[in-house]
């Protein structure tokens, strides 16, 4: 089969693979109808994450066909057309009995590897390296999805291949971040990034009452989908003095929600931002996070933030002081989307969740290179690039 | 600039290789009988359960011991085992089994990733050192 891989740092090419196959009686072979790019990949992408192995397939954010099923799988059948989730749960274990199916206690492969790094170790994921065990990705022909029973939402009638896709990573990531910040109705919430998962937080606490949502970031076209799209008010920080203006919209107070949904590539034009590309170019830290420390500024005191922004290591210049003294409630995590994927299906089947315009553009598997170019560059308005096999 | 991206993705990851294989020395001046302290995971089953999936462990032989509570909170089963004197079985051999026995009882397989699909790899230093740390971190880890 033909998939995107990672030949080395900044450097991806579609290769001629061997198809996956079961290994597990709970496996099943999924083909792929649908791939996305998403902001997380780039870490990968630049070795900013240094665990894949040249030769690995990229991509976790995906939907398709199942075509082939393990013996012990119940509740799928061949032909039914699914979006995975791309985190790996079994589903079975304590955490995922807990609803935290990102830390799945029995599916990443190389575990000591996060103990080393985390003290503990998170669940698989497709296509995000040895870190999270090392499986294979979704940017590629088929795909092979294991404790499918568990990880695969069979897709409602009338919602479209670039709709859905989105509930793979995006929708839950963002539903997430709003949903378990306790948001109140009248809450004023400010979201960090205008990409997919910025877009779906805001949109996520738009449905949860929130009064009034703000999303912050410098991309024009992004910020354009904000206001168009999702309906929420934007800052575009490189025009304003971010804080003194978050203040104002929010009445003096700061926000009583912070989502931060950037990452570790964070970008600033201030002296804070040209100190953590410093620092992190030079491995003095492995993380920019200048988009945290606006959020843990930003929220008022007593508020809430959320980091769900992909953060791979060690940082200083955290602000411990006002998290402390501001008496913040900080929650954080990768997605545990597998409770919430079949109310957002119908979220997005009922028009409650707009999701397609992210996928601004769709192409070939074999053009992926060149998606993720304008993906990371972000030229030509490129959101998000969508992969078709 | 890209060249000192290049470098600094190789330093990471010989610092994660050195954290991996380094850790108990970094971290205990003086340890205790390191190679047969006990060793426990939590599983989420019964005793009963626990037992009908050990045989990761009774693969090892008779060079372990093993032992069995109730885990608090509802959390099923601790499952403790530990290396005996005299038996020439290796840490990393008794977290393998530790590991594969609670997914066996919970998961019902064991996870694994190869064979793959997967493109070129080329044999560089970079990637045989991450291939090393890979291998490895099956076995390692602070159980």
């Amino acid at each position: 089969m033909r998939a995107l891989v990672w030949q080395g740092i900044n450097k991806l090419a579609v290769e001629t693979v061997d198809d996956p196959r079961i290994l597990n009686p709970h496996d099943a072979i999924v083909r792929v109808t649908a791939s996305v790019s998403c902001g997380s990949d780039l870490h990968l992408v630049g070795g900013y994450v240094p665990t894949m192995r040249a030769g690995d397939i990229l991509g976790h954010e995906f939907l398709g066909e199942i075509v082939e099923v393990g013996s012990a799988v119940t509740k799928r059948r061949v032909g039914d057309r699914v979006v995975v989730n791309s985190f790996i749960a079994c589903g079975q274990c304590w955490y995922c009995l807990q609803g935290k199916t990102s830390l799945c206690d029995n599916t990443n492969t190389a575990p000591g590897l996060n103990d080393a790094l985390f003290g503990a170790s998170l669940g698989g994921c497709f296509g995000f390296g040895y870190t999270t065990g090392g499986y294979a990705g979704s940017h590629a022909e088929y795909v092979r999805v294991p404790f499918v029973d568990v990880g695969s939402f069979v897709v409602p009638d009338g919602v479209t291949d670039a709709q859905a896709v989105f509930a793979s990573d995006a929708v839950p990531t963002g539903w997430m971040g709003a949903y378990e910040s306790n948001i109140q109705p009248g809450d004023v919430v400010a979201v960090w990034g205008a990409g997919g998962v910025g877009q779906m937080a805001a949109r996520s606490a738009m449905l949860l009452g929130a009064s009034r949502v703000v999303v912050i970031d410098r991309i024009p076209e992004r910020l354009a989908q904000v206001r168009d799209v999702i309906g929420a008010e934007t800052i575009n920080y490189e025009e304003v003095d971010l804080q003194p203006e978050l203040r104002e919209l929010t009445g003096g107070r700061g926000a009583d929600v912070a989502i931060e949904a950037v990452g570790l590539e964070a970008h600033s034009p201030g002296i804070d931002g040209v100190y953590d590309k410093l620092k992190t170019n030079l491995k003095l830290q492995t993380d920019r996070p200048t988009a945290v420390r606006q959020a843990l500024f930003g929220v008022r005191k007593g508020g809430s933030v959320f980091i769900l922004g992909v953060y791979a290591g060690f940082v200083d210049t955290f602000p411990l002081g006002a998290m402390m003294n501001k008496g913040l409630t900080v929650r954080t995590g990768q997605q545990n989307g597998h409770q919430y994927i079949p109310m957002l299906l119908e979220r997005i089947q009922r028009g409650e969740i707009s999701t397609d315009h992210l996928a601004t553009h769709t192409m070939s598997l074999e053009d992926a290179p060149h998606g993720y170019e304008i993906f990371k560059n972000k030229e030509d308005g490129c959101v998000r690039a969508l992969f078709v096999p | 600039m890209k060249k000192l991206v290049v470098v600094s993705a190789a330093v990471a990851t010989v610092a994660a290789a050195g954290v991996l294989f380094t850790r108990r020395r970094m971290t205990t001046a003086q340890p205790r009988d390191e190679r047969s302290r006990w060793r426990v995971v939590t599983v989420q089953r019964s005793e009963a359960d626990v037992v009908g999936a050990m045989s990761p462990l009774t693969a090892l032989g008779s060079g372990i011991e093993t032992r069995l509570s109730t885990a608090p909170g509802d959390r099923g089963t601790e499952l403790a085992a530990r290396i005996l004197p005299g038996s020439d079985l290796e840490p990393d051999e008794l977290r393998i089994a530790l590991r594969q026995t609670k997914q066996l009882a919970e998961a019902g397989e064991i996870a694994v990733v190869n064979p793959a699909p997967h493109g070129h790899r080329p044999s560089t230093p970079q990637g045989l050192l991450l291939d090393r740390v890979a291998k490895a971190a099956e076995g390692k880890g602070i159980l």
